[in-house]
This record gives structure tokens, sequence and C-alpha cells, in this order.
């Protein structure tokens, strides 16, 4: 088990205060697949970095299953690691690629490159071994960059970026095996990534990060679903989350978030505490949780389609106000079988208790977080 | 839509046609006088008698064979060759070690940066200046830099006449003092270029300082060492300026290296058929050289098309 306590980095020659990592705790089982997510500049990558023992924690501790490892360094951490550019040695072959981590401690040759043929079956590239990184495509590369890394049979993973340097396509296909070969394996993984449908997809579980600091640590279908504030519920969804301003407010015994264009009753048992009332809040739900539906609908709210995009799978329809009271546009993705032009006047609903509310006097905390 | 007007040929018009040979030509034009020319001159001339005289006549091979029964040239090869070898070595070994030392070991630090500064100082300041700075560390009187230090320590009672014994020595130490620098930049700058990111991989993988210097390092300076190997040996072999100024040649002929023994024929004695002569064996030399070393650092690999498959 992987455990990073109350973690700080601060770079020399920054200024007081701006740190790249910011009180950072995280627990990482045996096994697991975690995925370390955020924007540019969260501070994912140092934290990689320091778990690989690249660079050291200004304060704070990190222990590799009870043995506190902050000064240890990286070759006797039992890491294994992937750069973003592979980092291949371009003088190498393949098969001394591969072997390298077990030749500098100092495995025969023989044995070693044994081994480094048997890691390169897993990945199936054994047909390269003699081939020099210069002469293998992106996607090889990356293979040799997998199989270098886990020839050593390290306990520990570490993938900076994998695939960002991947096609679309290929991607898909590298994220399937590298997830087939975790688990085959059971090596402990962490993966850095800005891609969100990667992390998502291949993580058991998703750690967000911005500013230095964790904002939430769950498996991916409980970060989509339960945000804990607006920055994951805006940050994770493609098409992202629509949210609209508006106000906590009692009416006639029912609580209601009142926006300048539409008042949305809260459902009996989403009622919030009394306290709330009255606060400044963002009212937020993703666009495949809005239905087209008709006038006579329960919470039905009049729109006018502005613009429908084809999407292949969907259609996504942005939908405004027609008397312009509310600022923003709606975003809702539907089916290809909803018959919808631009210039429509349409209904829509929100498909019940798949609403988030945001306070915005409190850093944007997801209200309805532990419902 | 096809048409006609789309399916004509496109034509070069004259003024475009003539713009690149027009760029070229004041470059051209120099090149031939002043590289060309004197090329074809001296080839001419080395087959001729010209000397003082102005009156040359045509001798045929007359000039090549006399080298070779020349009584100075075992000296003056021996000379040529441990000048130029011991000179390329130990500037190229020291601009290695001061290359990974400071792009390296201490990269991104000051003092890496102030160090390599420091080495250049001899190779900007103008070579005269350079050798009388050398000719007064050596002077074999008392006033001598070196000869007073030792006097004032006690070393030595009397001046060293350090010329007499040591002038070789002396020679290829100013030589290498001054031409590390250009090595060194060089070397840098390739060390320089290889990406942050395979010394990481190396630190994880456990990599000893000794592999990441073979396996990483070595190989990358592979080309700029065979383009640094090569232009330095061709200076050495026909460099004679250095010697010219500090020694002269001497003492005796204890200094003097083919390509100044060719300057002294020609131009002190005024053989210039003779000295054309021993300066086409120097360029001969530089030639077989330079196509050996070609070879030795397997040149032809470089320029071969990498092989990429999907």
């Amino acid at each position: 088990m992987i455990t990073l306590k109350n973690i700080v980095k601060e770079y020399e020659g920054k200024q007081e205060g701006n740190k790249a990592v910011d009180g950072l705790d995280l627990e990482i089982n045996k096994g697991e697949f975690v995925a370390l997510l955020g924007p540019s500049g969260c501070g994912k990558t140092t934290t990689l970095m320091m778990l690989a023992g690249l660079l050291k924690p200004t304060s704070g501790e990190i222990y590799f299953g009870g043995r506190l490892v902050n000064h240890v360094e990286p070759k006797d951490r039992n890491i294994g690691m992937v750069f973003q550019s592979y980092a291949l040695y371009p003088h190498l072959s393949v098969r001394d690629n591969i072997a390298f981590p077990l030749r500098e401690r100092k495995i025969p040759k023989l044995e070693a490159y044994e081994r480094a043929k048997e890691t390169s079956k897993i990945l199936q590239i054994d047909h390269l071994l003699d081939r020099k990184p210069a002469q293998l495509s992106g996607g090889q590369q990356q293979r040799v960059a997998m199989a270098r890394a886990l020839s050593k049979n390290p306990e520990i993973l570490l993938l900076d970026e994998p695939m960002s340097n991947l096609d679309a396509r290929l991607k898909l296909d590298v994220r399937d095996e590298i997830r087939k070969i975790q688990r085959n394996l059971g090596v402990t993984t962490i993966i850095v990534t800005h891609d969100q449908e990667e992390a998502l997809a291949i993580s058991d579980r998703v750690a967000i990060l911005n500013g230095g600091k964790i904002q939430q640590y769950a498996p991916p279908n409980e970060l989509f679903n339960h945000p804990v504030n607006l920055f994951v519920a805006s940050f994770l969804g493609n098409p992202p989350m629509n949210l609209v301003k508006g106000t906590l407010e009692e009416k006639s015994g029912n609580q209601v978030v009142a926006t300048n264009g539409f008042e949305y009753v809260l459902p009996e048992d989403r009622r919030l505490d009394k306290t709330h009332m009255g606060k400044q809040v963002l009212f937020g739900i993703r666009p495949h949780d809005i239905m087209i539906c008709d006038s006579t609908d329960m919470q039905a709210i009049k729109m006018k389609i502005d613009l429908v995009e084809h999407l292949g799978s969907g259609k996504l329809v942005k939908a405004i106000d027609p008397q312009h009271k509310l600022e923003t546009m709606i975003r809702i993705l539907t089916g290809n079988e909803i018959e919808v032009n631009s210039g429509d006047n349409v209904y829509i609903k929100f498909k019940e208790r798949k609403f988030h509310i945001f306070d915005m006097t409190d850093n944007g905390v997801n209200l309805l977080q532990y419902r | 839509m096809e048409n006609a007007a789309s399916r004509q040929i496109y034509k070069k018009p004259f003024t475009k046609k003539i713009y690149p040979y027009l760029f070229i030509a004041p470059f051209a034009l120099l090149v031939f006088v002043f590289f060309i020319l004197p090329a074809i001159a001296t080839i001419v001339m080395s087959f001729t008698d010209l000397n003082a005289s102005m009156k040359p006549k045509f001798v045929g091979v007359t000039n090549f064979t006399r080298i070779f029964s020349d009584y100075n040239l075992p000296q003056i090869l021996w000379n040529t060759a441990i000048f130029a070898v011991l000179s390329l070595a130990i500037s190229l070994l020291f601009a290695l070690i001061i290359s990974i030392a400071t792009q390296y070991f201490l990269k991104g630090k000051l003092s890496a940066v102030l160090y390599r500064v420091l080495w250049l100082i001899p190779s900007i300041i103008p070579a005269v200046v350079y050798v009388t700075f050398w000719k007064y560390v050596f002077d074999p009187t008392e006033e001598g830099f070196l000869n007073s230090l030792m006097q004032q320590f006690g070393i030595v009672s009397d001046p060293v006449s350090w010329f007499t014994k040591g002038a070789m020595a002396i020679v290829i130490l100013a030589t290498i003092v001054s031409t590390i620098s250009g090595g060194m930049i060089l070397l840098s700058a390739a060390i320089n270029s290889i990406p942050e990111d395979l010394y990481k991989a190396a630190r994880v993988d456990g990599a000893s300082e000794k592999s990441v210097i073979t396996k990483i390092i070595m190989p990358t300076l592979k080309w700029p060492l065979m383009y640094i190997t090569i232009s330095e040996l061709i200076g050495f072999v026909s460099s004679y300026f250095f010697i010219m100024l500090l020694t002269g040649g001497g003492p005796m002929r204890d200094t003097t290296t083919l390509s100044l023994y060719a300057y002294q024929q020609a131009f002190n004695l005024k053989y210039y058929g003779y000295g054309a002569a021993v300066s086409l064996i120097v360029v001969f030399i530089s030639f077989i050289l330079t196509l050996f070393f070609l070879r030795l650092f397997d040149f032809d690999q470089m320029i071969r098309p990498s092989r990429i498959e999907d």
C-alpha cells in the first residue's frame, strides 16, 4: 500500500505560497490502478515524480507499505516508469533497452536477455528486439517503454501521460492492453493524465487534482455522479455539465432553485437544510440528464433551439431561453430519433434526482454530495 | 472541373530561373578566386622549379622525388605525427572531460558556465599575443615567469632553458590550450541536447554514472567527435602558425612539421616550386586521414535513412 501524508512541494525560486503540491493525502491499495487527473499545473506530474523519487517533497511523508521512502533513491524503490516521451535509450537496441534495468542490477547478460524476451512477449514486441528505437513507430516505442518498466518486476508502475503521443484509435487499444497487463501482473499502477476519458476508463479510482490539492478521490462512476464540488463537476464530462445561476428559496412549503428563466422544485427526498435558504447557488445538470418533452409534463421549461450538432451517436442540442432571461445556454444530449431543428420551440425537463446544487458562498461545495 | 487553362503546364519565367545562380554568383566568384585558383596554381607550381629568380621551368616530378630523398624528411614526418597525434588526443580528451563535467555533472550551474567561458579565452585572443604569453612563461632567462617562480621557491638555482629540451611539449601545450574550446563547445551542445527524461529514466532504472556516460552520453557524441577529430587533425597537420611564432621550427629541426617545412622552403628560401610540392603532400596526408576517420566512425551509417515500419 502507498500512503502520501500531507505532501507539500515547493519549487526553488517560486514565490512563497506558490506550491506545486499543497497538502496532498492519498492512499493507494496494493494492486490498485489509480489515475491522477487534472488540468495542467495541478501538481499531478510533480506528485508522480515524488512517488518515483525523482523529486523530494518539501514536507510530508511518503510510505511504500509502511516503509518511509522520502529519501530513498528511485532505483531502490522497486518502481517501473513510463515517460510521456518514452525516454528510450536511442543508441541501444530494443533488447538492450528492456534489459537495461536488469543489467544495471548486475544480472548476467544471458539471464537479462532471457527476461527481456519474456517481457517483450507479453507486450507482443518480441519480433522487434534487434531494432533501434528510431526504427519503431510511436505505438511500438510505447510498448518498449512499458516493457522496460515491467522487466524488473516492479511493485509499482508509474505512467506519466503514456498515451498522449498516440493517435486516438491506437490510444483505445493501448489503454485496454495496459489495463489487461496490469490486472494479470497485479502491479500497483499510478497513471498521470489530463485525458478524463482515459482516466475514467482505465482506473479503479481517480484522484482529481487542482491547485496542488486533491479535489476528490473516488471510483469513476462516483466522481461522475456525485462530484463533491463545482471543480470536479465542471472538469468531468464532455460536453460539460450545464450550470445555471440561481437562489435557494422556500416557496409555499417547497424548496426551489429560482433562476432567471425557471424555478426548479426540489423533490421531497432532496430537501436541503433550512440554513441554506437564500444562498447563491449554481444549479447543475449534465446534458444527458435533460429530456425534450411535452408542454404538459411536470416542471417543463420552454426553450428555443439555437443549434443542433450531430455527434454520430446522438445529437447535441444547444437551447436558449426564448425570452432571453436565462443568460446561459443549455446543452442537451439526445438520441438521433428525436427530430429537432434550430429555431424550434421545445419543452425540456430534467431527469429526476440527477441535478446538483453548488454553494457559491462556500467554494462551490455540492450541497447534495452525501445523498 | 478540368479546363484548358488548368491543364496548361506552368512555365517558370526566365528571371526566376536565374535567381538561384544570381544569388550564388558572388560567393562562387570568391571561392574560385581564393580557393580554386590558388589550388590550381599550387599544383602547377609543384611541377616547376619556381624560385626567387621568378623564371619557372617545368621540371616534371623532380620536386616530388626530391622530397623523398630529403634527409630532413624522416624527422619532419615524425615531428608532424607526434605533434598531430598528441595534440589531437589530448585536446579531445580534455574537451570530452570538460563537456561531461560541466554539462552533465554540473548541469545548469553558474560555475559550469563560467568555467567554460574561461576555456574560451585562449581561442579569442590574437595568436601573436597568445604566443607572446607562452614565450614569457617559458622564457629561458631569469625574467621568465616559470623560471622566476621556481627560483623564488628555490626549486632551481639557475634558469632552465625550457625550449632546448621541451620545445615540442611547449608547442603542443600552447596548441591544445587554444583548441580545446572548439571541441568543448560542440560536445557541450551535443550533451545539452540529450533529453532530461533519459537521465530520469536512467535514475529509475538504477543506472550507474558509468552506464549513463557510456550508454547515453558517449553514443550521442559519436558524430560531433568524428567532426572534431577530422577537422582538428587536418588543422594540426596543416598548421604551422603557432610553431613558427613560438620556436620557428627549432631548436635545430626539433619542432619543424611538414607544413612549416613547406612554408620555410617557399617563403624563407624562396623555393616556391619545392614548397608547393611539400604542401601538396600535406594535402594528400590530410585527405587520407579524413577518409580513414570517416570509415572508422562509420559515416555511411549516418547518412543512411532509418527504417520505420508500422
